[in-house]
């Protein structure tokens, strides 16, 4: 028994050296990034342009969702995750049990304008009057101001994240119609709306072009100064958490997207910057 | 047991087509190889599916949440008209409704569900073997029929469960259940990142003579310190059952240090109890250690597989010193899988 007890300790003390050994022989030039598919195109291209600056550093991102994300920095699989919804009390609570320390930094926001063809009489919706329309209990122009032609609405299919952030701002958790057309793009959506007189759609404000006219909602129009005031209701903080204040490598990196350069390549994919 | 099948897959096709909502399968199986040894025998050299989960959950909506969960295992306990064994069994491993949104971050579940005590209820079976509570009997199976309610602490600073069940686990009904509920309390605070400290107790009062349990009354303490690659739990267990004039009292502990290797994915561990079933008898208790390692192939996702290998070696030394001990090899390949949440709430 005494010798068990003896190969036992030995057995743990060995892995403890071990395991400090190995955690100083980590390289401190890779970063792992898991997470928000909302998220993922920024996180891309900001890796994109940080390791063109510093070619020694090696940064993988990948996608799979928010709780994904999440999950991975609580097992250790990843340094940054990505979340385009702030963390749950239930993820804040298994993180601190296994002694991770959340920590959210917002990069950018996520805005969502209400498109219609330019030569759309209406300039303007409550939030009420777009989830009635999604929700297909107003189903003419003619009950919210405009030609007596039946609405033509246009959704994001349920897969997205700009759908999930509609879904949630917009319809208050309820479905949309079902005949409602649903498309797997951003562009889509704003092609599909050039292309039909009485349809409506939504996009992200870094979708917006001259060839649609956005709509006024509830006196507000979508614009990146009232996305980041908070003024314009239909938008979502896109956050990377990290254990604890990012330091290091991860610091460094969010600095960048945080910076003037970064922040034109959140803008350059379609979202909102928040400097 | 093809009819609690069935009964399952007609229940889980008039949810989700009447219903609508959204829909998520799961599904876990291991495959384990153990070998056990006594006084320089085997005893055992098997291999066998020890369980196949098939899970589904169907989210209502925002506020309302219903799971069933189905264990398979290889098994020679069920026969045919001839009397040659299936090899396999069935059984309900879980099924309730949860209503979220009625108690403040926490909900209220209702049907077979989780043993809300100690560490019965977020036992991961990352060593090959059940933890203290559930190994020593003090609660009947990890699983039991009843309601409950609990949530989490704001700012993620604990959890919290109240209890009523049976008392006598999921695998008994009818004439083998007493006419007394159990009631269980449980609390958990993590004052700092990495500190969890809690507890939880058990009260099954008296009940008819022919059943197990006359009177059940168990109390645990447990803490956990876990910091980057080190994660260590301790428990204490202790309290008494049977004859409320005499009962038996019991008690004993686990020490549980798990820790990581460079990589996360390879997990190494090692497991010391003590049980004492009666105090007031001498040389009768029994010890454990274990140690091993678990090595993560890929872990589960949403679309992915999740593969991992296990392996344990066992040892359980009674405590008298006439006793030999029994030590126990095991290999474990374990996967499992979810698919994307089908449908929209």
């Amino acid at each position: 028994m005494l010798r068990l007890k003896k190969l036992g300790l030995l057995i743990l003390i060995a892995s403890f050296v071990t395991v400090y050994s190995s955690e100083a022989r980590k390289r401190p030039n890779t970063l792992t990034i898991t997470g928000s598919t909302t998220v993922l195109p920024i996180a891309q291209r900001t890796a994109e342009e940080f390791m063109e600056l510093h070619p020694k550093v090696n940064i993988s991102v990948r996608g799979g969702g928010s709780g994904v994300g999440i999950a991975a920095l609580i097992d250790g699989t990843c340094s940054i995750a990505d979340a385009s919804r702030p963390i749950k009390t239930k993820e804040i609570a298994t993180c601190r049990s296994k002694g991770i320390n959340p920590v959210g930094t917002v990069i950018a926001k996520d805005g969502i304008a209400i498109i219609v063809h330019p030569s759309n009489s209406v300039k303007e919706l409550s939030l009420e009057q777009l989830k009635a329309i999604y929700a297909g209990e107003i189903s003419k122009w003619s009950e919210v101001g405009g030609k007596t032609k039946p609405i033509v609405a246009i959704s994001r299919d349920v897969a997205s994240g700009t759908f999930e952030v509609f879904k949630k701002l917009v319809l208050k958790g309820g479905k949309t119609k079902e005949d409602a057309l649903m498309l797997a793009s951003n562009k889509a959506v704003a092609t599909a709306v050039v292309g039909a007189p009485d349809a409506i759609g939504y996009v992200g404000i870094g979708y917006l072009s001259s060839d649609v006219k956005s709509l006024v909602i509830e006196g507000v129009t979508p614009t990146n100064e009232t996305v980041v005031s908070g003024e314009y209701k239909i938008a979502r903080p896109l956050y990377m958490y990290t254990n604890g204040e990012p330091k290091g490598l991860a610091k460094e990196f969010i600095d960048f997207i945080l910076s003037e350069e970064g922040q034109k390549i959140v803008e350059k994919v379609g979202f909102v910057p928040i400097k | 047991m093809s009819k609690v099948f069935a009964g399952i897959v007609v229940n889980m096709l008039v949810v989700i087509s009447v219903f609508g909502g959204q829909t998520q399968f799961y599904g876990e199986n291991w495959f384990r190889y153990t070998q056990k040894m006594k006084e320089g025998e085997t005893q055992e050299s098997e291999f066998k599916v020890k369980r196949i989960y098939f899970r589904y959950k169907h989210m209502h909506n925002d506020k309302l949440e219903s799971r069933i969960s189905l264990e398979m295992f290889s098994s020679d306990k069920s026969k045919d008209k001839k009397g040659d064994p299936h090899g396999a069994g069935l059984k309900i491993k879980d099924g309730y409704v949860k209503f979220k949104g009625l108690v403040p971050e926490g909900d209220i579940t209702v049907g077979l569900q989780k043993n809300y005590f100690g560490r019965v209820y977020d036992w991961e079976y990352w060593p090959i073997e059940k933890c203290i509570g559930e190994k020593y009997k003090v609660i009947p199976g990890s699983r039991d029929y009843g309601i409950s309610v609990g949530g989490y602490i704001p700012h993620g600073y604990g959890t919290w469960r109240l209890e009523a069940v049976n008392g006598e686990g999921y695998k008994k009904v009818g004439d083998l259940i007493n006419t007394e509920l159990a009631y269980m309390v449980d609390l958990r605070f993590i004052p700092v990142p990495g500190l969890t400290i809690g507890g939880s107790y058990v009260q099954e009062n008296t009940g008819p003579d022919t059943l197990a349990y006359q009177v059940r009354q168990y109390y645990t303490g447990l803490a956990r310190f876990a910091k980057g690659p080190i994660d260590i739990w301790v428990q204490y267990l202790g309290g008494q059952k049977g004859d409320p004039d005499n009962p038996i009292s019991q008690m004993g502990y686990m020490i549980f240090p798990k820790f990581h290797l460079g990589t996360p994915d390879l997990e190494f561990f090692a497991r010391y109890d003590y049980w004492d079933s009666d105090t007031d008898k001498e040389d009768d208790g029994k010890f454990l250690y274990l140690g091993g390692f678990n090595y993560y192939f890929s872990r589960r996702e949403k679309n992915k597989l999740g593969v991992m290998l296990q392996t344990a070696f066992v040892r359980e030394q009674p405590e008298s010193s006439d006793s030999e001990p029994t030590d126990k090899i095991m290999l474990q390949l374990r996967w499992g899988w979810s698919t994307p949440k089908l449908g929209e709430i």
